[in-house]
């Protein structure tokens, strides 16, 4: 915080450092959810896997989440709706975390139907969820720090 | 914290509306009967899926038991192969040696939601089979109708 005529101000470099994130964060989400919308048959079986879901709202969750994605990484990327969209990030992370670890529990690894990095995606377990875990902190400081 | 409200309240109603939309364009069933089975049949459509009823008038065709060898020799369908979903990948080239690509092969497992037949189904599909069929109410259906099974009794 610095202190111009007696009021108090965002030191720009917080500014730059959130805007910066609410673009990564953005761009990530906006290219997963593509990914995730272009292959909705893959995504639903990665979905089954987890076997959190009852099998009846396995494709419905499947449409919506990428959609979900898409849209809170967008907005997140123009600047509107900031702490709704990151708040519904940090949610969608929260849960992708929890998923993860009780499968890591389970004992199981796969493919984690997050997204593609130069074509090979993470598999889950403890290097996901600290992933995953990381960027929640991020989203959070958005959500925080941005008014 | 209203607004916060407000804005959370529009993305996820602009993300289920673009969902739905998106499922009814791509013909995607939102709520199916038989998810597993219904995204498989959909990731390979050239598997055809067998009722009972069908499974009975088909002929010259090789029979396999996707299920785990214990299962196999507590009681299969008369005739079966067993090619447990869980081997497949280690011992492939046995199991290529008594499958027959020319003929149909008509894959079975518990039934209902068993993933067994499509595990073994998308591995021989892969490796250049084209004559696969599952077999989806599976040996507990066999087995009820009372139609021919045998045991491996040692």
């Amino acid at each position: 915080m610095v202190i111009l005529n007696g009021k108090k101000e965002d030191f720009p470099v917080k500014k730059i450092f959130i805007r910066t994130i609410c673009v990564l964060i953005g761009i990530l989400f906006l290219y997963s959810g593509i990914l995730k919308i272009l292959n909705p048959v893959e995504f639903s079986l990665t979905v089954a896997k987890y076997g959190i879901l009852p099998e009846k709202f396995i494709n419905i969750f499947s449409v919506i989440l990428p959609f979900l994605e898409i849209f809170s990484g967008f907005f997140l990327l123009t600047g509107f709706f900031i702490r709704g969209s990151s708040l519904t990030i940090s949610l969608l992370l929260l849960i992708f975390t929890i998923a993860i670890s009780y499968v890591t529990i389970k004992g199981y690894s796969f493919e984690c139907g997050c997204f593609e990095i130069f074509g090979k995606e993470t598999k889950t377990g403890i290097l996901l969820i600290i992933r995953n875990l990381i960027l929640l902190f991020l989203s959070l400081s958005i959500f925080i720090f941005r008014k | 914290m209203k607004k916060i409200i407000f804005e959370i309240i529009i993305i996820f109603s602009i993300s289920t509306i673009s969902g739905i939309f998106y499922a009814l364009i791509k013909k995607i069933e939102i709520f199916p009967y038989d998810t597993k089975i219904y995204i498989f049949s959909k990731k390979y459509p050239e598997i055809k899926l067998l009722k009972t009823n069908e499974f009975l008038r088909m002929k010259d065709i090789i029979i396999v038991d996707a299920r785990e060898r214990i299962f196999y020799e507590k009681g299969h369908i008369k005739g079966a192969i067993n090619v447990p979903y869980d081997e497949i990948k280690i011992n492939f080239y046995d199991f290529l040696k008594i499958l027959n690509k020319d003929k149909e092969i008509v894959i079975y497992c518990d039934g209902g939601y068993c993933e067994a037949s499509f595990i073994v189904a998308e591995f021989l599909i892969e490796n250049g089979f084209k004559n696969i069929s599952v077999y989806i109410d599976g040996y507990p259906e066999w087995e009820k109708r009372g139609l021919p099974c045998e045991k491996n009794i040692y």
